[in-house]
C-alpha cells in the first residue's frame, strides 16, 4: 500500500504541481458518482491527492529553506539577541559567567534618562536631515543632468560612483587626512584661494565637526541617490514628455507635472533607504571624530558602540540599538503602507 | 541560546505537513543551523554562552598537577620591534625544555581588549594570557583567573606596583614583567633658547608652557583624544596630586587639576588641537620638535634616542606645590593564568615562571625602560639605567586606575574624557564640566554596587 501510493506519487510527480493543486472537491463529487465498490479506490485516490500536496508542501518548503536559514542566521538571530541582551544587566562580569539578570526596561530607562541623550538625538537630526536634503537634492541634479545624452556621460556617472563603492573606512581616513587643520588639503586650497588666513579646525572645533561630518556623509550618498533616481527617470516614456510637449508645458511645468508624479515610488524608495542608511552610518563617523570633540558629533550608533564597547556596558548599547531599529521599522512600514496605497491608486 | 536554536529548528517543519523526504532534508538542515548558530553565539563578545563554564573545579584547588611537556599556547600584544623580543624569549624557552612548543597568537593591540572578552565569553583563553591591568578585575571578578599564589607565586618578592597591577580585591592574578608610569619629558634645546627652567610646580609649568609657544612650536601637549584611556592617562597625574577622587570627580581635587587644563589652553600653550591626538601623536610633535614639553612614558625611549637632533630631558610630573609627590597611574601589563583544565593550567605556569624569572625580567625592562617587577631585579636595574630613576620613584607613589572604582572604571573613564576635552575646548567651566560627569560617575558606581 505505502509502496503503491509512492509509486503513484513518482507517477504522476512528472505533471507540475497544477494536478497536485486541483480542487479536493472536484475529486469527492466524482467519488460519489461513482459506484460503491469503487468507494474504497476513490479513497485511496484522495489519499494520494492529499500526499502529493504534502510532498509539494514540503519541497516548497525545501526551497525556501536557504532564504529562512539566511533571514535567521543573519537578521532574526542578532536581532533577537541584541532585544534580549537590552533587557539584562548585561555588564562584562554578568556576560562571562552567565549571570547577567533580567532588569526588565532599566536599560532603556537609564539610557533615556542619560543627559548626554539629548544631545545625541539632536546630532541625529541633524546628521539625518542634513544629509538626506542635500544628497537627494544633489543626487536628484545630476541625475537629471545625466538623463541629457552628452559625449562622455557614461563615463563620468560611473566616476561619480567612486563615493559609493569606497569602503567606508578608506574614505574615512582619507578624509580625516583632508580635514587636518595644519596640514590638511582643505584648509591648503581655502588659504591658497584666499578664503581663509587662519586654519579652520574642521574635526576639534565643537560648532564644526558635525558640519563637517554631514558633508563627509553628503558626499559619500549623492552616488546611490543619483543612481536610483538615474533609473527612475530612464522609465519615465518619452511619449508623456511629447505629450507635454505637444500641450504647451514648459520645462518646470513639465517636471513638476510629468517627472516628479510619475518618479513618485522611486523617491518614496529613495527617501526611505537614504533615511535607513543615514540613521545608520557609523564608519565614516568613528573614523573621523569618534563621536568628539565633547559628544558634539555623537550620533545614536556610534554612541550605542561607546557605551557597549567603551563603557562595557552591553546591556544599554543595545538598548539604543534596539531604539534605533524601532525608529527604522516604523519608518519602512510607513513606506510600505504609502506603497501599497500607490498600488491600490 | 541553545536551546532556543533548536525550538527554532522544530517549529518550521511541523508547519510544512506531513512527514516527507524534503522535511527530513529540512530537519537535517535546520540541525545544522542550530549548531552554527550556537557556534556563532559563543563566539561573539559578550555572549552569555550556555555551555556549563569550565571554572568551578579550579577554585578550591591549591596546587597543579606537573606539566606534561606538549603544547602551550600564549597570546600577548608585545608588537613592538615586530615582537621579536618576545620570539626570543620563546625560544630560549623551548630550548631550555625540550619537549615543549609554544603556540604564541600576537593580538592587534587596539582590538586586544575585545578579543580576551571574546574569547573568556567562549572560554577559549590562551594557557597564559597578556592583559592589560586594568582588565584583571573584568576577568577576576568574573572567575576566569588563576589566584596565582594558590599556585606558588608569592606576591612577597615583588615591587608593590606589581601587587597593585596584577591584583583584584586583595588577591594576585596576574605578574607582568615590569611597571610604568609617566612623566614630563621636555626638549632642552627649546628649553635652552627660551631660557626656561625644568619646571617643577603647576605654576611653573604654566609660565614655562607659555614662554616656550612660538613659532610654530606647542609649550606643552598631553593626550586628550576621546578614545578611551588615553585623555585620562594623562589626565589622572594631575588629578590625583590635586587630590582627586575617581569615585566623586568634581571635588576640589579634580576641579583644581582642570583648572590647570583650563589655564594652559586659554594662554594658548596648550593647542586645541590635543583633543584629537592619542598618546603616539603628541611622541611625534615631540620628536618632531613641534611641542616642548609632553607628558610621555618609558616606552618612547627607543623612538626618541634614534632621532636625530632631539635632545630631552626627564622629569617628574609638576605637582601644585613645590616638594610634594606626582602621584600617577599605574601603567604595564601582565600575565595572567585563565582557568580551564589543570593540564592546561599547569603548561601555563611553566611558561610564566620562566617569563618572570630574573633573567628575561631583567632584559625586557633594560630594553623598555620599564620597573621590573621583582624588586631585586628592579634596584639592580636602576643602577644601570639612569633615565628610569624619575619612574622608579615616581612609581612608589602611583595607583592602579582600578584601584578604587574597580569595573565602573571603563564609564568613569569615558565621562572623565568628555570633561577634559569640553574644558580644554572652553565648552565649559571645570567645575561645569566635572559636575556633569559626576552624574554619570554616580550612575556607573550604582551599577556595579560600589559604595563611595
Amino acid at each position: 500500500m505505502w509502496r503503491e501510493t509512492a509509486g503513484r506519487a513518482e507517477r504522476i510527480g512528472g505533471v507540475p504541481s497544477a494536478t497536485a493543486g486541483l480542487p479536493n472537491r472536484v475529486a469527492t463529487r466524482r467519488a460519489a458518482a461513482r459506484r460503491p465498490d469503487d468507494q474504497a479506490d476513490a479513497t485511496r485516490e484522495r489519499r494520494h491527492r492529499l500526499w502529493q500536496r504534502g510532498v509539494a508542501g514540503g519541497r516548497r518548503w525545501l526551497f525556501l529553506m536557504p532564504a529562512i536559514v539566511y533571514v535567521c542566521l543573519l537578521f532574526a538571530y542578532p536581532i533577537v539577541y541584541n532585544v534580549l541582551l537590552s533587557l539584562r544587566q548585561s555588564s562584562v562580569i554578568g556576560l562571562l559567567n552567565n549571570s547577567a539578570g533580567f532588569v526588565g526596561l532599566s536599560n532603556y530607562h537609564t539610557a533615556i534618562t542619560n543627559p548626554v541623550l539629548p544631545t545625541v538625538v539632536e546630532n541625529t537630526a541633524l546628521f539625518v536631515v542634513g544629509s538626506i536634503v542635500f544628497q537627494f537634492g544633489i543626487g536628484f541634479l545630476l541625475a537629471l543632468f545625466f538623463s541629457q545624452r552628452f559625449p562622455l556621460s557614461g563615463l563620468l556617472r560611473s566616476l561619480i560612483l567612486v563615493p559609493w563603492l569606497l569602503p567606508g573606512v578608506v574614505t574615512g581616513l582619507v578624509l580625516r587626512l583632508m580635514f587636518d587643520p595644519t596640514s590638511g588639503m582643505v584648509n591648503q586650497i581655502l588659504s591658497d584661494v584666499g578664503l581663509i588666513h587662519t586654519p579652520i579646525e574642521w574635526l576639534t572645533n565643537t560648532h564644526l565637526a558635525l558640519l563637517t561630518v554631514v558633508l563627509a556623509n553628503i558626499w559619500i550618498g549623492i552616488p546611490f541617490n543619483m543612481l536610483l533616481l538615474h533609473g527612475g527617470l530612464q522609465d519615465i516614456p518619452k511619449e508623456l514628455y511629447e505629450a507635454a510637449r505637444v500641450d504647451g508645458a514648459g520645462r518646470a511645468r513639465t517636471f513638476w507635472s510629468v517627472t516628479v508624479p510619475v518618479m513618485r515610488p522611486v523617491i518614496a524608495v529613495v527617501l526611505v533607504l537614504g533615511f535607513i542608511y543615514t540613521l545608520k552610518a557609523f564608519d565614516i563617523v568613528i573614523i573621523l571624530t569618534g563621536g568628539g570633540p565633547v559628544n558634539s558629533t555623537q550620533l545614536l550608533s556610534t554612541w550605542a558602540y561607546t557605551l557597549s564597547f567603551g563603557n562595557l556596558d552591553f546591556g544599554q548599547g543595545a538598548a539604543i540599538g534596539t531604539i534605533m531599529m524601532l525608529i527604522s521599522l516604523v519608518c519602512a512600514l510607513a513606506y510600505v503602507r504609502s506603497y501599497r496605497g500607490e498600488l491600490r491608486r | 541560546m541553545l536551546h532556543t536554536a533548536r525550538e527554532r529548528g522544530r517549529a518550521h517543519p511541523r508547519r510544512g505537513g506531513p512527514l516527507g523526504a524534503a522535511t527530513v532534508a529540512a530537519v537535517a538542515l535546520l540541525a545544522t543551523v542550530g549548531t552554527a548558530t550556537t557556534a556563532l553565539a559563543s563566539t561573539r563578545a559578550g555572549v552569555a554562552s550556555s555551555l556549563p563554564a569550565r571554572q568551578g573545579a579550579a577554585s578550591t584547588r591549591t596546587t597543579l598537577p606537573a606539566p606534561k611537556p606538549g603544547v602551550i599556547t600564549l597570546q600577548d600584544y608585545y608588537t613592538t620591534g615586530d615582537g621579536s623580543e618576545m620570539q626570543a624569549f620563546i625560544k630560549e624557552f623551548e630550548s631550555q625544555n625540550p619537549g615543549y612548543t609554544v603556540k604564541r597568537d600576537v593580538m592587534p593591540p587596539g582590538n586586544a581588549e575585545s578579543q580576551v572578552l571574546t574569547e573568556a565569553s567562549a572560554h577559549q583563553l590562551p594557557d597564559l594570557l597578556m592583559m592589560d591591568n586594568p582588565w584583571v578585575p573584568e576577568l577576576a571578578g568574573a572567575g576566569d583567573l588563576v589566584p596565582l599564589e594558590s599556585v606558588g607565586i608569592s606576591p612577597s618578592g615583588l615591587t608593590e606596583g606589581a601587587v597593585a597591577a596584577g591584583s583584584y580585591k586583595n588577591v594576585l592574578y596576574g605578574v607582568g614583567f615590569g611597571n610604568n608610569t609617566i612623566g614630563l619629558f621636555y626638549n632642552k634645546k627649546l628649553l635652552a633658547a627660551s631660557h626656561v627652567a625644568v619646571p617643577h610646580t603647576w605654576a611653573q609649568l604654566v609660565t614655562a608652557a607659555k614662554a616656550l609657544t612660538k613659532n610654530g612650536v606647542a609649550g606643552f601637549e598631553v593626550a586628550a583624544d576621546n578614545v578611551p584611556g588615553s585623555a585620562v592617562w594623562q589626565f589622572l597625574p594631575f588629578f590625583w596630586t590635586a587630590g582627586g577622587d575617581l569615585e566623586h570627580v568634581n571635588d576640589a581635587g579634580g576641579v583644581a587639576a582642570l583648572t590647570l587644563y583650563q589655564q594652559l589652553a586659554k594662554e594658548g600653550a596648550l593647542p586645541t588641537s590635543v583633543v584629537d591626538e592619542q598618546q603616539n601623536d603628541i611622541a611625534v610633535d615631540f620628536m618632531g620638535g613641534k611641542a616642548a614639553m609632553i607628558v610621555m612614558g618609558p616606552w618612547e625611549f627607543g623612538p626618541f634616542n634614534s632621532t636625530k637632533g632631539l635632545d630631552y630631558g626627564i622629569a617628574p610630573i609638576p605637582t601644585p606645590r613645590a616638594g610634594m609627590s606626582a602621584v600617577t597611574p599605574l601603567g604595564g601589563e601582565v600575565w595572567v593564568i585563565p582557568k580551564s583544565t589543570p593540564a592546561n593550567e599547569a603548561l601555563g605556569l611553566k611558561l610564566l615562571k620562566f617569563l618572570i624569572s630574573p633573567a628575561v625580567t631583567y632584559s625586557w625592562a633594560a630594553a623598555n625602560g620599564e620597573i621590573a617587577s621583582e624588586k631585586s631585579v628592579s634596584s639592580r636595574l636602576l643602577a644601570t639605567v639612569p633615565d628610569d630613576r624619575v619612574f622608579a620613584s615616581e612609581i612608589e607613589h602611583a595607583r592602579s586606575r582600578t584601584g578604587e572604582v574597580g569595573l565602573a572604571y571603563p564609564a568613569i573613564e569615558t565621562a572623565l574624557g568628555t570633561a577634559v576635552q569640553a574644558v580644554i575646548l572652553g565648552k565649559a567651566t571645570p567645575k561645569q564640566a566635572l559636575d556633569t560627569a559626576q552624574v554619570a560617575v554616580v550612575a556607573a558606581l550604582k551599577q556595579y554596587h560600589i559604595t563611595s
